[in-house]
């Protein structure tokens, strides 16, 4: 029919496409919409780049305060350390999630005017969060100093671990933001899911006031949101305690990666028709 | 030669409504529970084909331009073969890599500084880092805006906008290029810069795929040519034959638009538009030469009296800027009220609005005609929009340079220049 052309386009909906040479030719296109978006964030701003400091710093001094003292909390270090070592994990899980389902919407002009592989608008998101990380870590090493705590080589455990809360944002993106193209019922919803699952991350507590991970509610809490394990991971890299391998923990990294193959595989059946629905 | 781009039975069917509004979960799950028999006739009322049947092929090397009235299909077919909408029925294969320029700015940032936007807008079509770093000064000095390089986009002129977002596409280098309607943007000396460009694009061998209203840019531009009507094509081939069979064929889509007669609105307030019709009566026609007047008649039924009734004609460009607006006492004799309004009593009846636009007024282009009944405390009793007319200038009267579409504006003056030697 069209042998000897090097691109084929047919009415057909394909089953499966996963383009990864595509979208790795246009990683150009990814770069300068991670630059883009750091560089408007603080655009016409007089504090700039220390607002981004301020945030989880502040968001650290309330916890600490007002919710740290009131809990029963079993970790012998100090509060903040432990509380923000795991915000700055939630973070960039929740605004891979966040950002990577609405980006689709929010660049819908994009997406009628010009053909790209459009899983780079969620894929974007994940590393656009990485300049709050290194921020956070920052103020996570000023705290170090300041309550003269030093991570030990558990350290590299957070590059595992941080790759895999990628994975997971990224996934559950690739599953929402295309329902949400339709259906703008899941921004709606959004703020919501976000909020519930802080708290069952066990963000601000140590997961075991959730329960015993080896079975009942706790079991199926950690398969089911692999956050629990993974904030765990991240505690366990930069304050040297914790253990994210139980069984329940890497069940859950298992259908992290189920979820994004899935993920892509729907993601790529439902964009061809992304500009005609947007 | 090669081929560079084959289509088969390229075609498009739109679901109104579905098309345009997002809808939520409920109204889905609605739809869902009304069953498939609603869904089926629903399906058929609402389906609409931009694009049918449409097969071609091109060389390598060649400039097509794609002509067609508003709606014909044509910027269908690009976004169609640019991928950001797939086909419904058919396949298209092509050779190489394709980049599409569907609007001026694609990916443009308002906060951000000119050479922000151009590593932006360049990737996002396509390019490279490494292609734009190559031509970053070839493109500032097209775009001509050196000196507010680091100045964000939106303190910049539209003037300025428009030419650096045009500067980053002409740099791109595709193997097919398909462009929609890019040309016409900018001032006159830009546009011819932008022609210019184009050209010489067209002669490096790339393939490039042109939709455009301008027929003088198809001219100049284009290898072949394909006309499209209500998403099928009705003509291909040679640029001199497409173009003749566009004007054609708008000639006679304009006697079709000409003659326009109406029902009576179900919420009628008494008075109503039964017909218009554009040129003589022996020979309608939405079509009009620059030089001629163009003839307007407007039938009227009017069920009860009505105190005071007039006509009101506005004319506006194909940008919706209105040029002018007339209305049916003007230059009668009508009562003068107390106020100093002119006051229009009518009875009931039928009536007939003649009235003839003096010529030569309009510049050669589209007008929309907006046609409106106007009742006591300046109530709107009935009006008809989107009656089109075409000014053409058949016999060259005022298209003194070649290289022009049209002459400026939207109005065009006959002037006797007198040049004498001192």
């Amino acid at each position: 029919m069209l042998e000897g052309f090097d691109t084929k386009v047919t009415s057909r909906e394909p089953l499966l496409e996963l383009k990864l040479g595509e979208l790795w030719d246009r990683r150009d296109m990814l770069v300068f919409l991670v630059l883009r978006d750091f560089k408007i964030r603080f655009k016409q701003s007089a504090l700039g780049v220390a607002w981004a400091l301020l945030q989880p710093l502040a968001t650290t001094l309330v916890f600490t305060y007002f919710i740290g003292g009131a809990m029963n909390i079993q970790f012998d270090g100090p509060y903040p350390l432990y509380f923000l070592s795991g915000l700055m994990i939630w973070n960039a899980f929740a605004k891979t999630f966040g950002n990577g389902t609405l980006s689709l919407v929010n660049e819908a002009e994009l997406i009628r005017k010009v053909y790209f592989p459009r899983m780079i608008l969620p894929i974007y998101q994940a590393f656009s969060v990485l300049t709050d990380l290194v921020i956070a870590m920052v103020i996570f090493a000023g705290l170090c100093l300041w309550y003269g705590h030093a991570p030990g080589i558990e350290i590299f455990w957070a590059i595992p671990f941080l790759f895999l809360t990628m994975l997971a944002g990224i996934a559950i993106s690739l599953w929402l933001g295309p329902v949400n193209v339709r259906f703008r019922d899941i921004q709606i919803v959004l703020p919501l899911i976000t909020q519930l699952l802080f708290v069952a991350s066990a963000v601000m507590f140590p997961i075991r006031n959730l329960g015993s991970l080896e079975h009942g509610v706790g079991f199926w809490l950690a398969v089911f949101n692999p956050m629990i394990g993974i904030v765990e991971g991240f505690r366990l890299a930069l304050l040297g305690e914790g253990n994210p391998f139980q069984t329940a923990n890497m069940i859950s990294y298992g259908l992290v990666v189920l979820l994004f193959l899935g993920g892509v595989a729907f993601f790529n059946t439902s964009q061809r028709r992304f500009a005609d629905v947007i | 030669m090669t081929l560079a781009l084959k289509c088969e039975g390229l075609g498009k069917r739109y679901q109104l409504g579905e098309k345009s509004d997002v809808y939520t979960l409920t109204d889905w799950l609605g739809r869902r529970l009304l069953g498939r028999e609603a869904k089926s006739v629903e399906e058929s009322k609402n389906t609409i084909w931009a694009l049918k049947n449409l097969d071609f092929e091109l060389e390598a090397g060649q400039v097509l331009g794609i002509v067609g009235r508003n709606g014909s299909g044509k910027s269908t077919l690009l976004k169609i073969l640019s991928r950001i909408t797939p086909p419904s029925t058919g396949h298209f294969g092509y050779k190489g890599s394709m980049a599409s320029l569907l609007e001026v700015g694609t990916g443009f940032k308002q906060e951000l500084s000119g050479l922000d936007n151009i590593y932006l807008s360049g990737t996002s079509l396509g390019l490279r880092r490494q292609d734009i770093r190559e031509k970053i000064d070839e493109i500032i000095a097209f775009a001509e805006i050196e000196e507010f390089i680091h100045t964000p986009v939106k303190r910049y002129s539209s003037g300025m906008y428009v030419r650096l977002a045009f500067a980053v596409a002409a740099h791109l280098e595709p193997d097919i290029l398909l462009l929609d309607e890019v040309l016409a943007v900018g001032d006159q000396k830009f546009q011819r810069k932008c022609l210019s460009k184009m050209k010489s694009v067209a002669g490096e061998g790339r393939t490039v795929l042109f939709v455009s209203h301008n027929m003088q840019a198809v001219t100049q531009l284009c290898t072949q040519a394909l006309l499209l009507d209500k998403g099928v094509c009705v003509s291909h081939g040679g640029v001199e034959e497409v173009v003749k069979a566009y004007h054609d064929h708008n000639r006679e889509a304009g006697e079709a638009m000409a003659v326009r007669t109406f029902e009576k609105p179900s919420n009628s307030n008494g008075a109503w538009i039964k017909s218009i019709q554009l040129g003589r009566k022996d020979n309608p026609s939405s079509v009009v030469d620059i030089m001629e007047p163009l003839q307007i008649e407007v039938e009227m039924e009017v069920d009860d009296d009505h105190g005071d009734l007039i006509l009101n004609l506005n004319v506006r460009s194909e940008e919706g800027m209105i040029l002018f607006s007339s209305r049916d006492p003007d230059g009668n004799n009508a009562t003068e009220g107390q106020d100093k309004v002119f006051i229009v009593p009518t009875p009931k009846g039928r009536y007939r609005y003649k009235a003839s636009l003096p010529s030569p007024l309009l510049n050669t282009g589209f007008y929309e005609l907006q046609i409106a009944l106007i009742g006591e405390h300046r109530v709107v009793l009935d009006q008809k929009r989107n009656i089109f007319v075409e000014v053409q200038d058949l016999k060259g009267s005022f298209s003194s340079c070649i290289d022009q579409r049209r002459a400026h504006g939207e109005v065009v003056a006959p002037i006797n220049w007198i040049r004498e030697k001192d």
